[in-house]
């Protein structure tokens, strides 16, 4: 009967197109070297909506969010003078401590000043699922933008560029569960690997590599370098619990990231790392060189600290930089 | 062939990937957003039958599979047959008030939570069932059935003027 001939015929392309799809996942679930033509296509298609529908979205949060605070803005107010004193001392010992940190450099001259390349980024989407943790970045291919090249914020580290189109690229960021980062404990030196975890929302799973680790709460992550991707010396996280497993054979730990990512807006790509000799990825400050007038700066970072959501890329460019050279100041000076 | 519905179909699941990756991240709950996507296929799969709704949920999954940046063929894999499901029941239904296809809603996206952690258990990364499920699986599942009360209707208001000019169309009215 033909009813019956083309019902049979529906389910077998129905059957097929499952089977189809099943191998479509199989062959695309691994990491992959590029995108197709047709995802490239079409991520390039929505990303000019996409970031005109977000910049729409923050600018209407931010008009709620203003009138919702403008009863706590005069304690607002003064919580930030006494935070500009405070910081304004900091900032001072930060010079003291940027000028030994120059003269202990150029004590063990290890100075090999090489300039990294960076560039700022825009979020313009995340992962429309609830999965996987990605962000979406306005620069792509044609930024000099490739896969595999690491991701951090003024406060550390993000992720990796995990998918590239011409214009637009796809963070994967540290909290997804397919993301592992070498790190270092930074008070005892020892090796360990944070994951991201289904389970743990907005923060990180430290495994140890060690048998008999010394975790305490408070200690400090940052990545070792060790997995050729993320430079060396960018801070991860904080611990913040740290779990003994059956028979206190193993210890795990929570890592609460230093990167909000919940209010990620810009980031910074590194397009560039530097290898030591051991072929461990370092960063290198571009200060030293190009920046004679030492409190530019730091002055930035501290302007930069007030007004934490800045939309200036410039002052979070100057803000890193004084980052990243406090960061060599604490990790990279101690390491060895 | 309508080329005319297609497109402007095709425009539809663009415009909710969109809204999903951008609007739908401020208002999230506990780390869960609701799948607008769901709602449209549920919707096509309760007013327009089985064939409509298995193509519907093919396509908008596999353009949410392109713009998320997982596996390729997952979401596909599940809104079409969440699709197929959804239309097989749709004439054995009583469809004239909002909790049969709420409870579609919320059960449609149990099982789409289900089969994606079993998908991505079984080729990506090993992940914890239980937390799954209460985190994921569950929040996610009560959120879009919540926000479907008001996607909902828009969905089949938008479907009947979409197909309008089909004389024997069997759509079901929101109020």
């Amino acid at each position: 009967m033909p009813g019956h001939s083309g019902i049979n015929l529906r389910f077998i392309i129905l059957i097929g197109i499952l089977v189809i799809l099943i191998i479509a996942m199989f062959l695309t679930s691994e990491e992959r070297t590029g995108l197709s033509k047709i995802e490239v296509f079409f991520r390039d298609l929505i990303a000019p909506v996409q970031s005109w529908v977000n910049k729409v979205c923050d600018s209407v949060v931010d008009a709620f969010s203003f009138i919702g605070n403008i009863r706590n803005l005069s304690r607002e107010n003064r919580v930030l003078k006494n935070q500009v004193e405070e910081l304004t001392y900091l900032n001072n010992s930060l010079n003291e401590a940027k000028a030994e940190n120059e003269r202990l450099r150029r004590l063990l001259e290890v100075s090999r000043m090489i300039p990294y390349d960076k560039v700022v980024a825009e979020v313009i989407a995340r992962s429309p699922d609830n999965w996987y943790s990605n962000i979406v970045i306005n620069k792509g291919y044609d930024d000099g933008i490739r896969k595999d090249m690491a991701v951090i914020t003024h406060a550390g580290l993000v992720g990796k560029i995990s998918e590239v189109t011409k214009r637009t690229a796809t963070v994967l960021l540290l909290t997804d569960p397919r993301s592992a980062v070498g790190g270092l404990n930074q008070r005892t030196r020892d090796i360990v690997l944070v994951e991201g975890s289904a389970e743990l929302k907005n923060h990180l799973l430290l495994k140890p590599l060690d048998d008999m680790p010394e975790l305490h709460k408070g200690d400090v992550v940052i990545s070792s370098g060790l997995g050729g991707i993320f430079p060396k010396g960018l801070v991860i996280g904080k611990i913040v619990v740290v779990e003994k497993g059956d028979f206190g054979m193993t210890t795990t730990a929570v890592v609460e990231p230093a990167v909000d990512f919940g209010k990620l807006e810009y980031v910074m790509v590194i397009r560039e790392t530097v290898r030591d000799d051991q072929g461990v990825m370092i960063i290198m400050s571009e200060d030293d060189g190009a920046n004679t007038d030492t409190n530019t700066g730091l002055d930035a970072g501290v302007v930069n600290t007030n007004a934490v959501n800045s939309t200036n890329s410039v002052n979070a460019t100057d803000a890193f930089n004084t980052d990243v050279l406090n960061a060599n100041v604490s990790f990279g000076g101690g390491s060895r | 062939m309508n080329w005319k519905r297609i497109l402007i179909l095709a425009a539809i699941i663009i415009l909710v990937i969109i809204l999903q990756s951008t609007l739908l991240n401020y208002i999230g709950i506990w780390g869960s957003k609701p799948d607008l996507l769901l709602i449209f296929v549920i919707a096509i799969g309760l007013t327009r039958g089985v064939q409509d709704s298995v193509i519907f949920g093919f396509a908008a999954g596999l353009l949410e599979d392109i713009a998320a940046g997982g596996m390729i063929g997952e979401t596909a894999f599940v809104k079409m047959l969440i699709g197929l499901l959804v239309g097989l029941f749709e004439q054995r239904l009583f469809k004239e008030n909002f909790i049969v296809p709420a409870c579609m809603i919320f059960f449609g996206s149990l099982v789409q939570g289900l089969l994606t952690f079993f998908f991505i258990n079984s080729f990506q990364v090993r992940l914890d069932f239980l937390s799954a499920l209460l985190h994921k699986i569950i929040p996610a599942a009560l959120y879009t059935s919540l926000v479907s009360a008001a996607i909902y209707p828009l969905a089949v208001r938008i479907y009947a003027k979409i197909y309008s000019e089909h004389i024997y169309s069997r759509i079901y009215r929101a109020r």
